[in-house]
């Protein structure tokens, strides 16, 4: 029997007891058209996805749910990605440009699949799930299961398959214990996390540990490359990660604050590496809501000439939270009419020196229907991270059910 | 002895009448035993009726404790703000928010206390802080008011020096009969009145008038908010640890 098979299994025993149970069906239909262009091209692509949920309780004290993610891609669908990373990258990792065409393909995929059994004041959630930590807006160093969209981080993240045990000690104190199974206890992801609230804020202590998958990418040196054939090879390295961190978010003189930071150990001390955000929120009396966030991550490079490809790879499939090591998020809202509301965000790479800015408009169509439209300008230079990207636009419908 | 008599008759009438003379606070004290009793669980409607004449309505669960102290509030509908949760402690000077598409919990700066609920007209200091108004404000008594045929007693609310409040003053009618409140006028910080809220629909519920409906009118907006209730019972004690991120996350 294949794995997807066996993985399948469980899916099915859930199923008729989800049926069984009067189950609450919701979510939400999507439809996303994206325009972007890059140094001498311009693409249009984009999808449709139907997000289906469904939660039932049998009983008083167990939720089961499920969700199935559909989605389609119109338009461009593969990518080379030479074009959207700065030649010098290449340059220092493999010698030349190459093509490196990158495919997404239409989906259906079981995002979530969980039992959640309730004793008490003690949650033990077993399954597919969404798992969330940090106060970080944009990027979350004690996170370890999930890596945002810089354009998008509000977006819902993608379900994680653990043993997650959450305890309310007390009012002021809750334990979070999570467990990500693999093939011996060793590998296993383990994470702890402990939250209490004091009267100027909550503060967390973090400790997770885990088998860190990293893309890496080296040129074929010692053999004869075949014409045509690409003239390097792409592995998966792991380390054992620990990561030890911990949060504040709170607020001084009716402002928002946060800061979010972890040290990463490894066997090898060279590996080691820092990460904080740190973030302060205002709304004024009109509704304008103002917020920044900093993010330091001392495993980025600071130069491009220090930025390899294989650090590329790591940062689109998310296993590494920034490329470089300095960034500022800055954002602004308000709501200009009852339906209409109106922001722009920003990011700078601080070491770079690019930059991308994002006016954005969402109107509510009705109580369960968003548009929202999106426009972004990109600069910095073409050997930058974000100036490589001249624009983007963005249309939106969301529809909920 | 006449004029004895006569004094002795005087001083009763004056001391009985200082002594079943209700005074501002004492006033607002009963007031907010009605408005906040101990515990309370109810099903709520919102509809916003918007300044461009489109109406949002909301339904939610709302989860009172410690006389309206603990606020847990989970919306049902629309499908778009669905298990969407805020929780507010110690008179809503603790906020936090849930969001389920992300599943994160945010603490709200104290900033956000003076906005739009939801973008309803209802501030969460309106939601969450009334019985913080004894602490907060100064209470005097106004001159009596009769509203439908009522007799009403009419009370002022002028905030203390340091309370982190939005108001200028609040001006509160209700009931001399059973204290429930009638209108209660929201002046902001410059003296202009900006909203008033209607209760209406008053049924006694487990020997409380409760409110079935309350309106909020904004007058600066030219918008409104109609809170309508349901389902609701005081009769429910809750257990320890419900008004955290636990429950906040359910």
């Amino acid at each position: 029997m294949t794995r997807r098979k066996l993985a399948a299994i469980p899916g099915f025993l859930l199923m008729p007891l989800l049926l069984a149970a009067q189950p609450n069906w919701f979510g939400y239909y999507e439809s996303n058209l994206d325009g972007f262009g890059v140094t001498d091209r311009s693409f249009v692509s984009g999808y449709h996805k139907l997000r289906l949920n469904v939660e039932a309780s049998p009983s008083d004290n167990v939720t089961v749910g499920a969700n199935i993610n559909a989605q389609q891609y119109f338009g461009t669908t593969t990518y080379n990605l030479a074009e959207f990373v700065p030649a010098a990258v290449f340059t220092n990792s493999i010698g030349s440009v190459f093509d490196f065409p990158l495919a997404l393909s239409d989906t259906v995929m079981l995002d979530n699949m969980y039992a959640r059994i309730t004793i008490r004041s003690l949650d033990l959630t077993l399954g597919k799930q969404q798992l969330s930590f940090g106060p970080g807006y944009v990027w979350n160093p004690t996170d370890i299961f999930n890596f945002k969209q810089l354009l998008d981080p509000t977006y819902e993240q993608t379900g994680v398959s653990a043993i997650r045990l959450a305890w309310q000690a007390k009012n002021w104190l809750r334990i979070d214990a999570i467990t990500q199974p693999v093939d011996t206890w060793l590998n296993s992801t383990k994470y702890l996390q402990l939250k209490t609230n004091v009267p100027f804020g909550d503060i967390t202590l973090n400790a997770g540990q885990y088998l860190w998958s990293q893309t890496e990418i080296r040129p074929i040196q010692t053999l004869p490359v075949m014409p045509g054939t690409p003239p390097f090879i792409i592995f998966q390295n792991t380390h054992r990660r620990v990561m030890l961190g911990g949060s504040f978010n709170g607020e001084i003189a009716g402002v928002g604050l946060w800061i979010e930071g972890a040290h990463n150990q490894f066997k090898a001390e060279s590996l080691n590496f820092n990460e904080i955000a740190v973030g302060a929120e205002y709304t004024f009396a009109n509704g304008l809501y103002l917020m920044g966030e900093g993010f330091v991550n001392t495993d980025g490079v600071t130069k491009i000439d220090s930025l390899d490809l294989s650090r590329f790879l790591q940062y689109f499939q998310g296993q590494i939270h920034s490329l470089y090591q300095h960034y500022l998020f800055l954002q602004a809202a308000y709501p200009l009419t009852d339906l209409l509301a109106g922001s722009a965000f920003g990011y700078i790479n601080l070491d770079d020196q690019s930059w991308v800015v994002s006016p954005t408009l969402s109107y509510s169509l009705s109580d369960n229907v968003m548009l929202e439209g999106m426009f972004s300008w990109m600069g910095g230079g073409n050997d930058t991270e974000f100036g490589i990207q001249k624009w983007q636009t963005r249309m939106r419908v969301k529809a909920f059910f | 002895m006449r004029s004895l008599k006569r004094f002795i008759i005087i001083i009763t009438c004056v001391l009985g009448s200082t002594l079943l003379a209700q005074d501002g606070h004492s006033i607002l004290i009963k007031m907010m035993a009605v408005l906040e009793p101990e515990n309370s669980q109810a099903i709520m409607t919102q509809t916003i009726n918007t300044s461009s004449g489109e109406k949002r309505q909301f339904k939610y669960e709302y989860y009172t404790s410690d006389k309206g102290k603990n606020i847990l509030m989970r919306y049902t509908e629309p499908a778009r703000s669905r298990g969407m949760a805020t929780l507010m402690l110690n008179n809503a000077e603790d906020i936090w928010t849930y969001f389920p598409r992300t599943k994160r919990v945010r603490k709200l700066a104290s900033s956000a206390k003076h906005q739009n609920f939801e973008g309803s007209d209802f501030t969460y200091e309106d939601m969450g802080s009334g019985n913080a108004w004894k602490d907060d404000y100064t209470t005097e008594r106004l001159e009596d008011a009769s509203i439908d045929g009522q007799d009403c007693y009419a009370i002022r609310l002028t905030p203390h020096k340091d309370a982190d409040v939005s108001y200028s003053k609040l001006e509160i009618t209700l009931h001399k009969q059973d204290f429930s409140p009638v209108e209660i006028h929201y002046f902001d910080k410059d003296g202009q009145q900006t909203k008033t809220l209607f209760f209406q629909d008053i049924r006694n519920v487990e020997g409380i008038p409760t409110a079935f409906k309350m309106v909020m009118q904004n007058q600066l907006e030219n918008t409104s908010t109609e809170m309508g209730v349901e389902e609701i019972t005081y009769k429910i004690t809750y257990p320890t640890g419900f008004f955290t991120e636990q429950e906040l996350r359910k």
